[in-house]
């Protein structure tokens, strides 16, 4: 039986020596995730389910790591060596943590998942992460619904699909028919225990974080980290993520072609999520149909629209754009599933965000003050005009589709990588000061502008964000998509 | 006066009522056989020539438990549904679980009293049995994916580790919904059954022991 020191060394093995000065980090990271990905993994040792034992989890703490590490790249000798010690005792005690299905897999898609860090090559590896984890088997998920529910799947329902549909870090997918009515539903059932293990793992996480010293940044990379547990803890309570299909259902009822399932309370609880049954194709399905361009266009407006229909009218940003998350279904309408990372927003996200919106049609000082203040600047930051530039860059080249007053062509190859080019040299040069919204922004913004690009969609953006925002005028602000 | 089969019956039946309920609302330790007798209104030397001791008593009542589950776990391993060897192996000890759960709150003395793996004499004949039942289904479950010869005697004693520590460690768990004893019980299953599949025959371990 191997050691749990011998699954650390793997995890530590998987750690680049060192960034390179000079060379990009991005290609640090690819020889990082091939590694991992070719290294054969031993399956039923007993420090593989207790320590990093997963290929998945490997990837996420080695990303995780990894641009840990690039905080203090141009840190002191002294203060880097201090820095590692500390880098060090954190992957000892992760290794000591019950299961890494948990916190720091979230963590890492997280972080892996920002543009950038994860640009196209890594798209699949990325993928893998999020539908390859290990399924629960069916005694398992029986228990893990009896417990929810007092009852066994076969006696809930008409019919229960025992191979899961869909598997994701947190839990799994399943088909099954209701009893009452005859209906398909799909039901999420999360594996036990994981929501407390992320809660408590995040705690760990921050706590070896903090000692760390990440140069003048390090307050704003606390406060993202702090947002980003409040998200993990909403995206594992599933009372939570039936609210926002509740209420992404209500605001989107005015669009016909969009169906947002509903919420089968009786057969829903905090660890249980049952709702409509979307039958349709994932967009890999969909674009080797080889649909007709017109379908491309039409499918790649509802998705604009609805996610914009939710920022102006209900203050919610679908943050999580997942290909996986949208159903182009059989008889043409776009279903939108998995709600479990939505954020939503503050009035002092609301405020800031219409301030953003509203600098592009004033002026370039008026964009450069939003920029400041989206970043977070410190007095003497405010002065970095290399920063600022590059970050306007960003920020127009967010704004292009929406300033644009005709169609805009996503599927034009050079918008897409231009817009990796500047954040992988935003990311590059350490431009991470932020504030916490945007985070989820900038996970929103690229994950649709990517699935717009694979769609090869011809949108109309800047004139449905026009009409989204003349018909239903939010209260106190506006943001856009 | 001779007492027929049919009072033996239902003295032996009201003892375990008896001392059911005080061992599910004070546990073993707290409970006397004073308070079982009075309770069954027999006197205490009467339970005596029932049970040999206070802790064969609990092993009694925990047999019928044990025999539920036994049946469950029957039930389930004969479904067509393929499912695999760390599947099959939950399902034992799920089905146990769930027949058990009434019992919960004094399972833990009876395992420690009753079923552990340090007891050089058993108990009662139904210790043996409990044991001697959960070991043969085991095995089966081996055999039926092809790892019978896997299933030696020390391998045997090393799935009954398992399965008590499985088992000890729900009757303490006290997380909600005792959800880190199904985690416990996923990872350990899945720990023995990765084991057996690493070649059984190569390992040191297995090694040690044949030779």
């Amino acid at each position: 039986m191997r050691t749990t020191n011998a699954s650390l060394a793997d995890v530590l093995a998987q750690l680049p020596d060192d960034l390179q000065a000079g060379a990009p980090p991005e290609l640090n990271l690819a020889d990082l995730v091939a590694a991992a990905g070719q290294r054969p993994i031993p399956i039923g040792r007993f420090s593989r389910f207790w320590t990093l034992g997963t290929l998945q989890g490997k990837i996420a703490a080695a990303y995780t790591f990894w641009w840990l590490r690039g905080m203090w790249r141009d840190a002191d000798a002294r203060q880097s060596k201090l820095n590692e010690t500390h880098l060090k005792a954190a992957v000892q005690l992760l290794g000591t943590m019950s299961h890494l299905r948990g916190a720091v897999m979230k963590l890492g898609q997280v972080l892996a998942s920002w543009p950038g860090v994860a640009p196209e090559e890594f798209a699949d590896i990325l993928g893998r992460l999020h539908f390859q984890a290990p399924p629960m088997h069916f005694s398992l998920l029986r228990e893990a619904v009896r417990s929810e529910l007092g009852k066994d799947p076969e006696e809930l329902f008409a019919e229960f699909d025992t191979e899961a549909f869909a598997a994701a870090s947190l839990g799994q997918v399943h088909r099954a028919r209701l009893k009452e009515t005859g209906e398909l539903v799909a039901v999420k059932i999360q594996y036990p225990g994981i929501a407390r293990s992320i809660r408590d793992d995040v705690a760990n996480i921050k706590a070896l974080v903090i000692p760390m010293r990440l140069g003048p940044d390090g307050d704003s990379i606390l406060r993202q980290l702090d947002d980003i547990e409040s998200m993990l803890t909403l995206e594992v309570d599933y009372f939570a993520e039936a609210a926002n299909l509740r209420d992404a259902r209500k605001v989107l009822s005015g669009l016909a072609e969009v169906f947002v399932p509903r919420v089968h309370e009786k057969f829903s609880t905090e660890r249980v999520l049952t709702m409509d049954w979307v039958e349709g194709k994932h967009l890999a399905a969909f674009l080797a149909g080889n649909p007709i361009q017109s379908e491309r266009d039409r499918y790649g407006s509802l998705i604009i629209r609805s996610g914009m229909r939710m920022c102006y009218s209900a203050h919610m940003l679908y943050s999580d754009p997942h290909p996986g998350n949208y159903v182009f279904m059989s008889d043409g309408r776009l279903g939108l599933i998995d709600f479990g990372c939505v954020r939503r927003y503050s009035p002092q996200d609301i405020d800031y965000l219409t301030e953003a919106e509203q600098a592009a049609d004033i002026s370039r000082d008026a964009i450069r003050e939003a920029v400041i203040k989206g970043a977070d600047l410190s007095p003497s930051q405010r002065n970095e005009t290399d920063r600022i530039d590059l970050m306007m860059e960003w920020y127009d080249w967010i704004c292009e589709p929406v300033v644009s007053r005709g169609t805009f062509d996503f599927g034009e190859p050079g918008y897409f990588a231009r817009g990796m080019t500047i954040w992988r040299e935003l990311l590059s040069r350490r431009y991470v000061r932020t504030l916490p919204v945007n985070t989820w922004i900038t996970k929103s913004f690229v994950g649709l502008r990517a699935i717009m690009c694979r769609l090869e969609a011809r949108v109309p953006l800047g004139n449905i964000m026009r009409e989204e925002t003349s018909v239903r005028p939010p209260p106190t602000g506006s943001s856009a998509v | 006066m001779r007492v027929t089969a049919q009072v033996k019956l239902a003295t032996e039946k009201a003892i375990i009522a008896a001392a059911r309920r005080h061992f599910v609302k004070n546990g073993l330790e707290a409970t006397s056989m004073r308070q079982i007798a009075e309770s069954a209104k027999i006197a205490v030397g009467t339970i005596f020539n029932y049970f040999s001791s206070k802790e064969a008593l609990a092993v009694a009542i925990a047999a019928d438990g044990f025999a539920a589950g036994r049946v469950a776990a029957s039930e389930r391993l004969a479904d067509d549904r393929k499912a695999s060897l760390e599947e099959d192996l939950f399902t034992l000890l799920a089905c146990d679980i769930r027949a058990l759960a009434e019992i919960r709150v004094f399972i833990g003395e009876v395992l420690e009293a009753g079923l552990s793996p340090f007891m050089t004499t058993p108990i009662s004949s139904q210790a043996t049995q409990i044991r001697g039942d959960r070991l043969e289904v085991a095995a089966s479950v081996l055999a039926r994916h092809g790892l019978g010869d896997a299933a030696t005697a020390p391998v045997m004693h090393l799935y009954w580790s398992l399965y008590l520590g499985v088992l000890s460690f729900w009757a303490a768990d006290q997380s909600p919904k005792q959800e880190d004893t199904w985690v416990l019980l996923d990872q350990s299953v899945r720990m023995f059954a990765g084991s057996l599949r690493n070649k059984s025959a190569e390992t040191p371990f297995t090694r040690e022991i044949q030779s």
